[in-house]
């Protein structure tokens, strides 16, 4: 058979130029998305694309503040994608709160739950701010730092211990099904 | 025998490779419109590079693997019958029902393998792209009668043929007329925007796509090149007087142009919007091609 | 006089039991006892307030009570109207006659006003369906005014050592 880890570093290397962004804006800076992917600062130039399937996307970036309701989503949205897959989180509210400090329904620190390849601080952070980040996301991807998918199976023990504290046991389950019983009232 | 399985698999590498750069050059020229720079013309070969080495992968079983196989080989077969300059290898059994029928037929292989995933967005997407289909075929047919009616015969070849003698065949008004509607239809078939109602991204996320990733989705824009460099071909073949390669890829860019000039500037139909709009002007234009052909 | 004049003489006149006063250009304003809402709502229906904007609830800690603003708008004056109500801030007292039949709207931030402050709204059959709170933070009522917001937020996230009370110390 072929020995596919002498192609790594092409692989590595279309995994850095065709980054396809998952279209899933969690908090206020998915304001940003618009003028850093129309003709102002154009995007498209490095390979990345908006893509509304979490399945074909690469990327996933937290833009702004993360209520437990949309970590929830986030979580589930994340585990859908296939396997390199990075996430950029934008702003001081993934990282500790931001103004959000005290608020009893913004997450605090985001990397507790997901692993987080890259940070941007700022509130919000320009669109260049958010390039600079990208542009470092794509060096930690040529040189194999960006392993952030590897941490998160590697300790999966650990961020579904913290997952579980939040929101509880079977938190899954529990919001899949939280809408049958006012479904059958109808 | 050697030969002809040489000159398949040479067939093949140029409409892959042809494919990608057009696959390129729509997203190059979309960006150009909106005043954008744009992607390097190579960025579809980049993304299927990435998509096929994900290192995970999700099946939701037999019929989901299978339908991405049927698609692409589905594709290759309408390839195969298209006429290629002189490299083509079954271009004398090119039939012009049959190669119609292959070239729709991916569409259906999608399908099976987007249904069979479950996900409600995929079968939403499924549904609008059969009757995307069901709306296409009046015109689609009403071309081909025209055409056959034309020339006497339903060999894409000889059609070819009698072309390269009688002039191509949008100089003659009832073909044009055909012309004009056929074009129509293509662009429903390369997924483009007034027409792209099965894909819908930011509507139904990306409709029967959505559950695809990693390989599946390499395979699905290897079949997508290849699909786009067949049905420009045979609409360069058929209606612009085919010629050799060269010749033909500058016809398939100038038709593949008009259908990008068309999708950046329009917005999308709903989907009884584009019946209706095909069951009545594109099948009126071709309606009254037939009927011209035949007197 | 202005229109806004002729409207709140014109909603008195049918309405005694409230007060009713301009507040400025194209802002008017009335206070209305609780248990009349209901009537006086249909009457400013009547007088061409077409539609609802909001129905936000202020917490008067101090007075022990809420206060309720439907924020109704005419498209035919172009003229914003306050109507004021006040009610006891107790859980078990803070219940108001539902306006949903009058204003269909009205059921969405009745609703809305049942998750943040707790105020039941009677005849709403989709008070106890889940709105925008989570399952943790249901009937907590969150943003009345003597919910301990730093407190709580402290034993749900677990970050006891930094946000101490007193401001010298924390670490952000």
């Amino acid at each position: 058979m072929v020995d596919w880890r002498l192609f790594e570093p092409l692989f590595n290397y279309a995994r850095k130029k065709s980054l396809w962004i998952v279209a899933f804006c969690t908090g206020c800076g998915g304001i940003e998305m618009p003028p850093l992917m129309t003709s102002r600062y154009d995007l498209e130039r490095f390979g990345m694309m908006p893509n509304p399937a979490p399945r074909m996307a690469d990327l996933f970036l937290i833009t702004g503040y993360v209520t437990p309701k949309t970590l929830k989503r986030i979580i589930i949205t994340y585990e859908l994608q296939p396997d390199p897959k990075y996430v950029l989180a934008h702003g001081s509210c993934p990282l500790n709160g931001g103004i959000y400090w005290d608020s009893y329904n913004a997450i605090k620190h985001l990397d507790r739950y997901i692993p987080v390849d890259v940070a941007i601080a700022g509130c919000m952070p320009r669109p260049e701010a958010v390039m600079d980040g990208i542009k470092k996301i794509m060096e930690m991807i040529e040189n194999g730092t960006a392993d952030g998918w590897k941490r998160y199976k590697e300790n999966y023990e650990w961020y579904k211990k913290n997952q579980d504290e939040l929101f509880g046991e079977g938190w899954r389950e529990k919001e899949a099904r939280r809408w049958i019983p006012w479904l059958k009232k109808k | 025998m050697l030969e002809i399985a040489l000159r398949a698999f040479l067939i093949l590498i140029y409409a892959t490779f042809v494919g990608f750069m057009f696959m390129g050059i729509i997203r190059i020229v979309t960006a150009r419109i909106h005043r954008r720079v744009g992607p390097p013309i190579y960025q579809p070969i980049l993304d299927t590079i990435k998509l096929l080495s994900k290192k995970s992968n999700i099946t939701h079983g037999l019929i989901y693997d299978f339908g991405i196989i049927y698609a692409l080989g589905a594709t290759i077969l309408a390839l195969m019958f298209i006429p290629l300059g002189n490299i083509s290898i079954l271009r004398a059994y090119g039939d012009l029902i049959l190669i119609t029928f292959l070239l729709e037929i991916p569409m259906l292989g999608i399908m099976f393998a987007a249904m069979s995933s479950g996900n409600p967005w995929a079968g939403l997407g499924a549904q609008r792209a059969l009757l995307t289909l069901l709306a296409i075929q009046v015109p689609l047919g009403f071309a081909i009668i025209a055409l056959a009616q034309f020339y006497g015969t339903f060999s894409t070849y000889e059609i070819v043929m009698a072309q390269q003698a009688g002039g191509w065949s949008i100089f003659h008004l009832p073909l044009f007329l055909a012309a004009i509607a056929y074009d129509i239809v293509l662009q429903a078939m390369f997924g483009k925007e007034p027409f792209d109602i099965m894909i819908a991204p930011g509507e139904i996320s990306l409709g029967p796509m959505v559950e695809f990733g990693g390989k599946h989705m390499g395979m699905l824009q290897i079949q997508h090149a290849i699909a786009l460099f067949a049905e420009t071909l045979f609409f360069a073949n058929i209606f612009l007087g085919g010629g050799s390669i060269l010749v033909l890829l500058i016809k398939q860019v100038a038709v593949l142009m008009i259908a990008i000039f068309i999708g950046a500037i329009f917005p999308r139909f709903t989907i009884d919007q584009a019946a209706k709009f095909y069951w009545k002007w594109p099948t009126i234009i071709a309606a009254l091609g037939a009927i011209l052909a035949s007197l | 006089m202005a229109k806004e004049e002729v409207i709140v003489q014109k909603v008195l006149e049918k309405a005694p039991y409230a007060e009713g006063k301009v507040k400025r250009e194209r802002r008017i304003e009335f206070k209305v006892p609780a248990d009349r809402i209901r009537e006086f709502l249909m009457i400013m229906k009547e007088n061409n307030f077409e539609s609802m904007m909001q129905i936000t609830v202020v917490d008067w800690l101090k007075d022990g009570e809420f206060e309720l603003v439907y924020q109704l708008w005419s498209y035919t004056y172009a003229v914003h109207a306050f109507v004021k109500t006040r009610i006891p801030r107790d859980l078990d007292k803070a219940r108001m006659p539902t306006v949903k039949d009058i204003y269909p709207v009205a059921e969405t931030y009745e609703r809305d006003a049942h998750d943040f402050y707790g105020v039941y709204f009677e005849g709403n059959e989709k008070m106890e369906m889940p709105w925008i709170l989570d399952d943790a933070e249901q009937g907590l009522f969150p943003h009345r005014k003597d919910f301990d917001w730093l407190g709580y937020t402290k034993r749900k996230y677990k970050i006891l050592d930094r946000f101490d009370e007193d401001k010298d110390n924390y670490v952000i």
